[in-house]
């Protein structure tokens, strides 16, 4: 992680509505899915720094969606700091992916649904806001099913949706019927740099941050 | 003493650009300790972590003195619901201070601080006056501690000379306060024997996610006009070196702040955004 200074290159509307901005950057600035970037605008005394989470990543630029209040503009330099945290690390022997979204748009996961694709995994993905996606990938409407089927689960939830996982009656009980299962969770980021403690997950042993420790955590870090 | 040992050309007092007149090193002693402060920037505690976590962010050898993330007695855990809220010019942190204990803490730690190129000050988070000697005693023992600084709270008068008398020892002690404070509490801690006084924090509170109200510290650049605002009259009261922050984002803030009396200047946010603003130039810039 280090800074590195980027370029507003376009903003952008997702296929489920939501506002993006793309960002030129260094190939070494750039995320990989599940990371996330820190940005300020140079010399305009931002208070913090704003969270960018991607939704596509290029060599030499990536989407994000837009954080809320900003008002950048194609031109705009950037202060990044990133790439931050752990991503999605999907084990090379899964060929079956489902991927999830709670209270968040669909997009968030796009970056590990492009390398499942790469990959040539059968792909599925179930999400409470309605997205475009490849052919390749099935749209699901039930959640359930697909945790018996899937061998490996990719889940992104909203700062308040953790909770939901363990004790919405409606959902299946991943713990015991998922194999392998990765979280993006993303409570709200101040620093970056694991010392603020704004990020970190309630009620877990040794407090993990969101910032060092995530944002992409193994469900039972979250859920023991 | 730790402040001795710190070679020259890591202890700059010069205001970051350079062209203007450097400041004169800034010396809190007990007479047993001293904490000698090369450059007038500090960082609020709880922005740069428990040991220089910040490297990649700030170089450490450009402040005056580091200061740990706050420790209590016994291991904090983070606050629940909400911790960082936003407004315009500013934002709310309400982390409840997470922090593995000071024991721990220093076991973990002081070999770390030992090795920082600057003196490293400890920020305690105090109760009662047992608590805080038992804190300051173990801090005696350990050479790379070279000041504390209480984080006071809120309190009255009585409670500040308190807390402070149960820590005035060996070490050089700064009581810190919360912008807002009334300044006979400020000059309470001082006559009780602190070596120097701090502005922490104003407290606030903003309307939660779920509706409720969110108590917390504010930071940001709104925050600036009511810490310059308070240095005048701060200077007045209390005969000690004052430092002060809240909201400095850029030089000629923290100019102004040293022009209305202060001693030396806390920075906070602008830590993690553009510390070079403050600071001056450093390696920590984006490239």
């Amino acid at each position: 992680m280090r800074r590195w200074l980027a370029h507003v290159l376009a903003l952008a509307t997702t296929a489920s509505g939501t506002a993006a901005v793309r960002i030129g950057a260094a190939p070494g600035a750039i995320p990989t899915p599940g990371q996330v970037s820190l940005a300020c605008q140079p010399g305009a005394q931002d208070p913090l720094r704003q969270v960018l989470v991607p939704i596509e990543l290029l060599l030499g630029e990536f989407t994000c969606l837009q954080p809320e209040g900003v008002r950048w503009l194609p031109g705009d330099e950037l202060d990044l700091l990133g790439p931050i945290g752990r991503g999605f690390s999907p084990p090379s022997d899964r060929a079956r992916w489902l991927l999830a979204v709670f209270d968040l748009p669909p997009e968030v996961l796009s970056p590990l649904l492009t390398v499942g694709l790469a990959r040539r995994v059968e792909l599925a993905i179930w999400s409470e806001q309605r997205g475009a996606y490849p052919p390749q990938v099935e749209v699901l409407p039930e959640l359930a099913p697909a945790v018996a089927w899937a061998d490996y689960v990719a889940l992104a939830v909203s700062p308040g949706g953790l909770e939901r996982l363990s004790t919405d009656p409606g959902l299946p009980d991943l713990r015991r019927q998922a194999r392998s299962v990765e979280v993006f969770y993303l409570p709200r980021m101040a620093c970056g740099i694991g010392v603020c403690g704004a990020c970190a997950v309630e009620g877990r042993p040794k407090h993990p941050r969101a910032c060092t420790d995530g944002p992409v955590f193994r469900l039972e870090e979250l859920l023991p | 003493m730790k402040a001795a040992s710190v070679p020259a050309e890591h202890r700059p007092n010069v205001p970051a650009h350079g062209t203007e007149a450097p400041y004169a090193p800034l010396e809190l002693s007990t007479g047993k300790r001293d904490l000698v402060l090369s450059s007038r920037w500090v960082n609020a505690a709880g922005f740069l972590g428990l040991a220089g976590e910040a490297r990649e962010l700030v170089d450490l050898a450009q402040l005056g003195a580091f200061v740990t993330s706050p420790l209590s007695l016994q291991p904090r855990s983070p606050a629940r619901g909400p911790r960082l809220l936003t407004f315009p010019g500013g934002f709310l942190l309400h982390t409840g201070h997470p922090n593995p204990g000071l024991g721990a803490a220093v076991r973990r730690h002081a070999a770390a601080w030992a090795d920082l190129p600057i003196p490293v000050i400890v920020h305690l988070l105090l109760r009662t006056p047992d608590e805080a000697a038992e804190m300051v005693a173990l801090l005696e023992s350990i050479e790379a501690c070279a000041g504390v600084e209480l984080g006071l709270g809120e309190v009255d008068a009585a409670q500040a000379a308190g807390l402070v008398a149960a820590c005035v020892g060996e070490i050089p002690v700064i009581a810190q306060l919360p912008l807002g404070t009334p300044l006979m509490v400020f000059a309470s801690a001082a006559e009780a024997g602190a070596q120097a006084v701090s502005v922490g924090a104003p407290r606030g509170a903003l309307r939660g996610p779920g509706g409720g109200r969110v108590h917390g510290r504010l930071y940001g650049p709104t925050v600036f006009p009511f810490a310059l605002q308070a240095v005048a009259a701060l200077r007045d009261c209390v005969r000690v070196p004052v430092f002060i922050g809240g909201g400095v984002y850029s030089r000629q803030q923290a100019h102004a702040l040293i022009e209305g009396g202060a001693d030396g200047m806390i920075l906070d946010g602008v830590l993690w955004t553009e510390p070079e603003k403050v600071l001056g130039d450093s390696s920590a810039q984006p490239a």
